[in-house]
């Protein structure tokens, strides 16, 4: 497999504080990699050391290829966007002109302007200073800025925290978009597990400087256990019957429970109907990335 | 580094705190020879008339504050709105990054000394009329100000590069006033004409004094100071980038 980004225990100390302890990420050519950690797990380290803004203490990490100590990174780091935290973006400025200040930067001419604003859902804003921007306009800003240079691999950090609904909606659409149609690789820092469910391919768990887990989200979907809830007049009766089909489950309430094996439904009502408890709902979901998450992080944190 | 040349002079072009910087020194410029026209005017005893040559460096002294105020907060900004953080990711080298910003910030510098000068001369003349003009000292105490500006600059970018908030800005503004108390403190200990030279050589402000009176009296400073002005000022100018970059090189950012 390809990868973008590479990382071979990384490490960042603070004096004696370890931010990051040996971080080993691999994030694929294509993916859009989930990077799934509690705040201050190093999640904003790890990106801020990618992006060349903070220094590594040990280790080493290789994007596209070039190693950390290649000269030719700064070249490489040309093929990546980034959205570090806050973005970087002119206040002082309407959108169209901090656009072109990028392009100053990067030393491209202004025709790709309107084609990015109109990307990101910034076209209209005309005059409109960028700290007069929503929150939602100003991320998309931040990633207007990182697409200007027409990145292989975009880097974002938290980029949904502080969104409303809608504006969570139109990132999500953009990024999905971007991976799709420019066969985008994109690595996403968040701490709101149910929306990077909808986007991630690929998950990394970082929890107190440390990757617990490399997983994909088919891989996760394998694991995540299927739950069916049922609810019932008794659940001592549904105890002793879940007994005797030797059925992994959890009474949760005086009338709820929580069956985790594979079962076959109508042998079990048909038997709750024998012993006179009456089956009054039955549903069936899957757990979590969020209960995947903490589990893990539970399960390491007992380590 | 053209390309964040040409980012660097698209956020001044677009301040409008540059812009208001510029109107206030020429008026400063226009207004010092008019207050200088009416002193004169009012009183009949001053055995020396003022020319245009007393205010044409008026503003060297006290324009530290304005210079210091836009290119300095151009920088800041760079830090606090990130966009620093974005010419890293984009693969500016961090010495790039230092000298774009010293280039821009000793470029408004200078043109903030040059609209002093202009506006200086340009109503100091029909004013307070010409005077006698000694073209080697003229073009001495020009170039030798130029200097001074740079160094002006270099010393406040390595403040606020280190500190990247605005109390850079601040420490750099106050430091100029802070070593020049000292420096007379010195000089009053001292009483040595050797160690006042020296001490008028070293700090900027002084300089900025004694290159104000250069100009209007059309002399050269004394002794080595001559000399000392603007080889201390290349120090600053020199010295201060290189220490500032190996700084800057090795710092983490936000």
């Amino acid at each position: 497999m390809e990868y973008i980004i590479q990382s071979d225990g990384l490490a960042k100390y603070y004096k004696n504080f370890k931010a990051l302890d040996g971080v080993s990420v691999h994030v694929p050519k294509g993916a859009i990699y989930g990077f799934v950690g509690r705040n201050g797990a190093g999640k904003t380290t790890f990106i801020r050391i990618l992006s060349g803004v903070a220094f590594k203490t040990g280790g080493s990490f290789e994007i596209k290829g070039f190693k950390d100590t290649d000269p030719r990174l700064r070249e490489a780091r040309k093929i990546m966007g980034a959205v570090v935290e806050t973005p970087s973006i002119y206040l002082d400025m309407t959108a169209e002109e901090n656009i072109r200040q990028q392009c100053r930067i990067l030393g491209k001419d202004f025709s790709c302007v309107k084609g990015i604003l109109e990307l990101v859902g910034l076209k209209d804003t005309g005059k409109k200073l960028a700290k007069d921007f929503s929150l939602g306009m100003r991320q998309r800003l931040g990633i207007a800025f990182s697409l200007v240079n027409d990145p292989e691999f975009l880097i974002l950090d938290e980029p949904i925290n502080g969104l409303d609904p809608q504006g969570i909606i139109e990132v999500r659409e953009l990024l999905t978009r971007l991976n799709k149609e420019r066969g985008m690789t994109i690595l996403i820092s968040s701490h709101i597990l149910d929306e990077l469910s909808k986007l991630a391919t690929h998950y990394g768990f970082i929890e107190r400087g440390k990757i617990i887990k490399e997983m994909s989200a088919e891989e996760i979907d394998h694991v995540c256990r299927h739950i069916v809830e049922v609810t019932v007049s008794d659940t001592k009766v549904l105890a002793d019957v879940l007994g005797e089909m030797n059925v992994d489950f959890r009474i949760t309430s005086d009338t709820e429970a929580e069956i985790y094996s594979e079962i076959t439904v109508t042998p079990l009502v048909l038997r709750l109907h024998e012993k006179g408890c009456e089956v009054i709902k039955l549903s069936e979901h899957h757990e979590s990335l969020e209960s995947f998450f903490i589990n893990l992080v539970g399960g390491a944190m007992n380590d | 580094m053209i390309n964040l040349l040409k980012e660097g002079f698209a956020k001044a072009k677009v301040s409008k705190r540059f812009w208001v910087c510029t109107a206030i020194i020429a008026a400063f410029s226009v207004l010092a020879a008019i207050l200088t026209r009416f002193i004169e005017n009012s009183d009949n005893d001053i055995s020396e008339k003022a020319t245009a040559l007393n205010i044409l460096f008026n503003m060297l002294g006290s324009q530290s504050l304005f210079m210091a105020i836009v290119p300095a907060m151009l920088v800041v900004r760079d830090f606090t709105q990130n966009t620093v953080r974005n010419k890293i990711i984009c693969g500016c080298s961090r010495t790039s990054i230092y000298l774009a910003h010293s280039i821009v910030f000793s470029a408004i510098a200078l043109f903030y000394h040059f609209v002093s000068i202009a506006f200086a001369f340009a109503a100091g003349v029909p004013l307070l009329g010409m005077g006698d003009i000694n073209s080697g000292c003229f073009a001495y105490s020009m170039g030798t100000s130029v200097l001074t500006i740079l160094a002006y600059a270099s010393l406040t970018l390595f403040l606020v590069m280190i500190f990247r908030t605005v109390s850079g800005v601040i420490i750099a503004y106050v430091i100029n006033s802070m070593l020049s108390v000292v420096s007379m403190l010195v000089m009053g200990l001292a009483k040595n004409d050797k160690v006042n030279e020296l001490v008028n050589s070293l700090i900027l402000d002084m300089q900025a004094t004694i290159l104000n009176e250069s100009m209007a009296s059309q002399s050269y400073p004394e002794g080595m100071m001559k000399t000392m002005i603007p080889v201390v000022a290349l120090c600053y100018i020199i010295v201060l980038p290189i220490i500032g970059i190996r700084l800057f090189k090795k710092a983490d950012l936000k």
